[in-house]
């Protein structure tokens, strides 16, 4: 760290240890967190088992403490039409009707939204959703305009003055106006499957055809695993081993760090955080736009006391060609300003979404432009460049001076388009067509319809070109990228929401292609919120809990007209819900003990053949507690391999020092449900903190587990193992 | 609270009592950093004693009883990190009750209120990652090195996260 900035934030230390100290005093150890209550707790415990063989569970409607497993089929309800509430739906287990749902007469509509429109033609106006009434989107006409937008949304948290930091000015010329190129389409095929004799597994996507980053990669010939750190390492790398052989090919050491990568045929692409200082284009806020602010800034007697800004820091890509995987070169590098929210991969091209938050005092002459705009840097490029006004979006109704920062960039050429919208960006769903930014919203006081919780969603083209094509708000907050699922252009969304008298209770919204509402299905068990989510075509299946929940089967064939079709209480909760095969679906969640606390890992198979019907077949549960799975917060730690009816990932056990192995189930309707197949650890072979394992991936007939020292490959149909390749 | 090391060592060897009572030497520590971490007293109470248990369960493990704290806290962190994972993504829901001991009277106590008012809304826009840091590193008064050990997190990421958390609040307290 540069001594500038060692002393900066000593200072600020310091300063907010102070405040701190006022605060702690009124910090109190409850009672039920005293030695002597806790103490007792000691006499309760016996040696645990680590993990409890798994029981086989029928069918059954349950009691006590239970989920709530939700399949949402199609339903027959309009907007306005005053169609039966939702809440006769919820009371019985089943509709009376299953009518034929027909595709709505809006498939042309669906159809309209233009991919290739120009992009920069006077401003474009576009849809937003109905709810809200808010006006749509629109891009910026300059930096007055957006700096008006963030005084007016920052007003009463705007600083006067920060703390010193670095400020490197570019000398020389003003920033280049404009973008740098178009995002091309990638020429060749690329993608994750190159002309590898044996079939292997990718990342556990979400939609088919758009790759998602992860630590582990394949692509049939060579195994890639970055490792933070591990017993040898000096840095954080990206090992290079030869599938076949086992051996270790090459290295890519990735200084400081990064937070996951792509393959792209013979790229490969990491995506991570970089605080590395950049020089900002020299323009200030003031130069940029009009004196206005600083004029009545003045006027009022503030005071400008502002010493300089410094590089957030930002995201940065880099991508290296491996087409010799034993001497991978790092080709280029691109940089964008905010903290990484995702990032997906298509047809060579990567999604790069971030969030820049505005901390500026725009009354200030010496505000450089680079505090309230996002800037961009590619390697090879002269300097950093501020995007243009006319490329950065305002949200309609936004509350927060944040940007989602969105670019998309071709792998191989590094052509780059890149916008933003001012309202801010929590997470990403992308779809084959499009790409969906979504940002939570709170606001204090409401009024008896509307919820404290809103998301707003921004939907981009994802075809080459990235084009603003709508924005919409629902009401509630979403559990992550598996609330959202785009069919035939509409947008179908999961949410929870808490309104003022009727409580919490969750919906599902249907927007057609400009973001409107078509269909909505609201007051879906009330109480509870919303655990995972799963769009199997026209099928959603949702789980909520609270403490009883049922399963809830929802159709959604008409998009019009979301129903429920059936419901299913069982114990216990789904974080993460696949399909199997022959109506099958797999839930891994966790148990609840009778306090109704979480606790161990817990595999349910449903069968959702008969949507009216759902049904808990089996239940395979790990133990109580100690017991973890990164499978239950993210969905890429777990392999599926359909074609052996298998799927693995890692749980975590043990109390102070954790142990991680990688389970294997088979599963099967007829074959009793889940068969663990295989606990593998990487223990054997030298217990050390570096040892656990966290992921699995399979090319052919073998699997190779990954532990941040080794990787491990066994035979997948009789488990012996095979090789041991240290990475080092 | 300065821990108590032949406690330790006694809890190492199982005896409930010297375990209790080194517990109690941190435990205000350990429930300032989960409150600040997760924000709300009920997630903080269910971590605390989760980790409480846990700790005692593993304690045999512990290779040295100087590193009792450390140890404990990194125990305390990874079960935050965990519910985190858990919490609706961008959720900052902050419980502001479980922060201000409102009974409190006396001179000057308006004043407090207010300041101390500000910093738990400025907490409120932070992540419950980024509390996390700031209840290691400014609370607790990790150095950068320790929190990046306690967290498992590069100690250059950790770093940069809480350069840019201090920033974002000090620019919220300094109006």
């Amino acid at each position: 760290m540069k001594p500038d900035r060692q002393e900066e934030l000593q200072e600020s230390l310091d300063f907010l240890r102070g405040r701190f100290e006022e605060l702690n005093r009124d910090i109190k150890l409850p009672h039920s967190l005293d030695a002597e209550v806790l103490r007792a707790r000691l006499e309760e415990i016996e040696e645990v088992p680590e993990e409890r063989s798994g029981k086989v569970i029928r069918w059954r409607a349950i009691a006590s403490v239970a989920a709530c497993f939700v399949v949402v089929l199609g339903a027959v309800w309009f907007l306005n039409s005053g169609a039966a509430k939702s809440a006769d739906l919820l009371n019985g287990p089943a509709l009376a009707e299953a009518e034929t749902a027909e595709m709505p007469e809006t498939a042309a509509d669906m159809a309209a939204a233009p991919a290739d429109a120009p992009a920069e033609a006077a401003m474009p106006m576009l849809a937003s959703a109905a709810s809200g009434g808010a006006e749509a989107a629109y891009y910026a006409a300059d930096y007055t305009e957006v700096r008006d937008t963030i005084y007016r949304l920052a007003g009463d948290r705007m600083l006067k003055g920060s703390f010193s930091g670095d400020l490197y000015l570019a000398d020389g010329a003003a920033p280049e106006a404009g973008a740098v190129g178009d995002a091309a389409p990638a020429a060749d095929a690329g993608g994750m499957i190159r002309s590898a004799p044996a079939a292997f597994s990718g990342t556990n996507v979400q939609e088919a055809g758009v790759d998602e980053a992860d630590i582990v990669k394949t692509d049939g010939k060579y195994l890639y695993s970055y490792v933070y750190q591990n017993t040898t390492s000096q840095s954080p790398a990206i090992f290079i081993a030869d599938a076949q052989e086992m051996t270790l090919t090459a290295t890519i050491e990735v200084d400081p760090a990064i937070d996951e990568f792509y393959l792209d045929g013979d790229r490969l692409v990491t995506v991570g955080y970089s605080a590395d200082e950049l020089p900002a284009p020299k323009q200030t806020v003031v130069e940029a736009t009009d004196d206005s602010l600083v004029d009545r800034s003045a006027a009022s007697g503030d005071a400008a006391s502002w010493n300089g800004g410094s590089w957030d820091g930002g995201v940065e890509m880099t991508v290296y060609d491996i087409s010799d995987p034993a001497e991978p070169q790092e080709v280029r590098t691109f940089r964008q300003d905010g903290n990484y929210v995702s990032s997906r991969l298509m047809d060579g091209t990567l999604y790069l979404v971030s969030r820049k938050y505005v901390y500026a005092d725009l009354t200030d002459k010496r505000t450089p432009l680079s505090d309230i705009v996002p800037v961009c840097f590619e390697s090879g490029a002269a300097e950093p460049r501020l995007l243009p006004a006319d490329k950065i979006a305002i949200a309609p109704d936004c509350s927060s001076a944040d940007y989602a920062v969105v670019s998309a960039v071709n792998v191989r050429t590094g052509k780059s388009d890149t916008r933003a919208v001012l309202g801010g960006g929590d997470g990403v769903y992308m779809s084959t067509d499009n790409l969906y930014v979504y940002y939570d919203s709170w606001r204090g006081s409401v009024s008896d319809s509307e919820s404290y919780r809103r998301t707003g969603i921004v939907k981009f083209s994802a075809g080459g070109k990235l084009d603003l094509m709508g924005t919409a708000w629902i009401d509630g907050y979403v559990d992550g990228q598996f609330a959202f699922s785009e069919l035939d252009g509409n947008l179908r969304v999961a949410a929870t929401a808490e309104y003022p008298v009727k409580g919490v209770s969750n919906n599902l919204y249907v927007l057609d292609s400009g973001m409107r509402q078509i269909g909505r299905l609201e007051g879906l068990a009330p109480g509870e919120r919303i655990y995972s989510v799963r769009y199997l075509g026209e099928m959603a299946y949702v789980v909520t809990f609270r403490e009883t929940d049922p399963l809830f089967a929802i159709d959604l064939s008409d998009p019009r007209a979301p129903k429920v079709l059936g419901q299913l209480k069982i114990p216990g909760f789904s974080e993460y819900l696949h399909p199997l095969d022959d109506g099958l679906l797999l839930g891994i969640g966790q148990s609840v003990d009778e306090r109704g606390t979480a606790n161990g890992v817990k595999l349910s198979m449903f069968d959702v053949s008969d949507p009216l019907n759902p049904k808990e077949l089996y239940v395979y549960n790990f133990g109580g507690e100690g017991v973890w799975a990164e499978a239950l917060s993210n969905h890429k730690a777990v392999l599926f391999d359909e074609e052996r009816s298998l799927f693995g990932f890692a749980v975590d056990t043990g109390f102070g020092r954790i142990v991680s192995r990688y389970y294997v189930f088979s599963y099967g309707k007829d074959a009793d449900g889940f068969t663990l197949k295989a606990k593998i650890s990487h223990d054997d072979f030298g217990p050390n903190a570096f040892s656990g394992v966290n992921r699995g991936l399979y090319i052919g007939n073998t699997l190779y587990t990954f532990s941040p020292d080794w990787i491990v490959s066994y035979d997948l149909d009789s488990f012996t193992r095979k090789e041991i390749l240290r990475l080092k | 609270m300065v821990v108590d090391v032949t406690a330790v060592r006694e809890a190492r060897l199982g005896d409930k009592d010297s375990f209790a009572r080194v517990y109690q030497q941190i435990a205000d520590d350990l429930y300032r950093v989960a409150l600040y971490s997760l924000g709300n007293a009920h997630d903080a109470q269910d971590v605390v004693s989760e980790t409480f248990i846990e700790a005692f369960k593993g304690i045999k493990n512990l290779r040295d009883d100087n590193s009792f704290r450390p140890w404990i806290m990194r125990i305390l962190s990874i079960r935050c990190k965990r519910k985190i994972g858990q919490y609706i993504s961008g959720r900052n829901e902050l419980d502001i009750d479980d922060f201000l001991d409102l009974t409190e009277e006396g001179e000057g106590v308006e004043e407090h209120s207010t300041q101390k008012l500000a910093l738990v809304s400025a907490l409120e826009t932070l992540t419950p990652q980024e509390r996390q840091i700031i209840a290691l590193a400014v609370v607790q008064g990790y150095t950068v090195r320790e929190t990046a050990e306690i967290l498992g997190a590069p100690q250059g990421t950790v770093s940069s996260k809480l350069h840019r958390t201090l920033k974002k609040l000090r620019a919220q307290l300094e109006k």
